[in-house]
């Protein structure tokens, strides 16, 4: 079973991987952590002093992922037994990078974080998550922590206060 | 851990049982098999029916409903050997009623086939699976069936070379 989790430094995937170490996989079960860094839009036309900072955030942001996702790595590994984890750091748009990853590695599932709660109860899935699910040629999971009534009600009297 | 599986249709309801089976689940968990049966909208129309032949109708779609519901309940119970699997035929608009039941029974996870039934839904992700996606209050497996995506490319193939006809 080969399963892409895709990752970025949002909370929600800080629960995403609480939630995956909580699950039971089988035995030999392999992880990609894929994380996707967005470039900038840099003008390559031109020589402009801000072309060369947003280089060094670009690559300062790489590095970060990097250590990230070796973080992750080794939380999996120490919690799940027998499995192999590895890391894949793209860059370029997340949502075609990731279905891209799935198909170069011929995934058997994608899990990724639902994004959104925290803004508006009505809108319960971010873009990236979105798409990934409506394009990924295998299957997807939403992944969302339960909630309970008492968190809704409390999520939806913000949002009409907003 | 409750797992609650949404089907609609057979051929896709097959391929989700395949996926439920063989997941690795958390000993001792709860299933739920559901299927919502949409009411008839025939809206001004309905007079041109006789009453009779419409409550049918509806009484017919429920036990198909029941049957989809009983052949998925079976494929699990025949590999898991546990009683816990519900099975459920509800009536309404499928988008709320799967996310009602989800909240109402305190469902882990969902799980929902990847296509839509009609025109171009059929190439997409389906407009229920995306509405339950995004109003889930749990996670929510979209299982994307083998078989089409073979036909998932005959068919844009297909459809490359309809636009390529109209096009001189």
């Amino acid at each position: 079973m080969k399963i892409i989790i895709a990752i970025d430094d949002s909370p929600f995937s800080e629960r995403l991987l609480e939630t995956v170490v909580r699950r039971h996989w089988a035995p030999d079960t392999q992880f990609k952590l894929l994380n996707v860094v967005e470039p900038f839009c840099v003008d390559e036309d031109e020589e402009r002093e801000y072309n060369t900072i947003f280089n060094e955030v670009f690559v300062r942001r790489k590095e970060h992922a990097a250590t990230m996702c070796a973080e992750a790595r080794k939380r999996l590994e120490t919690h799940i037994e027998q499995c192999h984890v590895h890391y894949d750091i793209r860059q370029g748009d997340p949502k075609q990078q990731i279905i891209q990853a799935a198909i170069d590695w011929d995934a058997d599932r994608i899990l990724i974080g639902a994004h959104g709660r925290e803004i508006c109860p009505h809108n319960l899935l971010g873009s990236v998550s979105r798409s990934v699910a409506s394009h990924a040629p295998c299957t997807v999971e939403i992944v969302r922590p339960k909630v309970t009534r008492r968190e809704e009600k409390v999520a939806s009297s913000l949002c009409r206060q907003v | 851990m409750k797992v609650l599986i949404a089907v609609d249709d057979r051929a896709i309801a097959s391929r989700i049982a395949d996926f439920v089976t063989r997941h690795n689940w958390t000993p001792a968990s709860d299933f739920k098999v559901l299927t919502v049966v949409e009411p008839l909208l025939v809206g001004s129309y309905m007079s041109v029916f006789p009453a009779p032949m419409l409550s049918e109708l509806r009484q017919d779609m429920l036990s198909k409903g029941k049957e989809l519901v009983r052949y998925v309940a079976l494929a699990l119970r025949d590999s898991f050997n546990s009683t816990r699997i519900e099975e459920e035929v509800l009536e309404g608009n499928p988008k709320e009623s799967i996310v009602r039941c989800a909240r109402d029974w305190g469902a882990d996870v969902i799980v929902v086939g990847s296509h839509g039934r009609h025109g171009l839904e059929r190439l997409m992700l389906g407009s229920v699976s995306m509405a339950v996606a995004s109003t889930a209050p749990c996670s929510v497996i979209v299982v994307r069936p083998d078989f089409l995506k073979h036909a998932e490319d005959e068919c844009a193939h297909e459809q490359v070379s309809q636009v390529k006809e109209l096009v001189p």
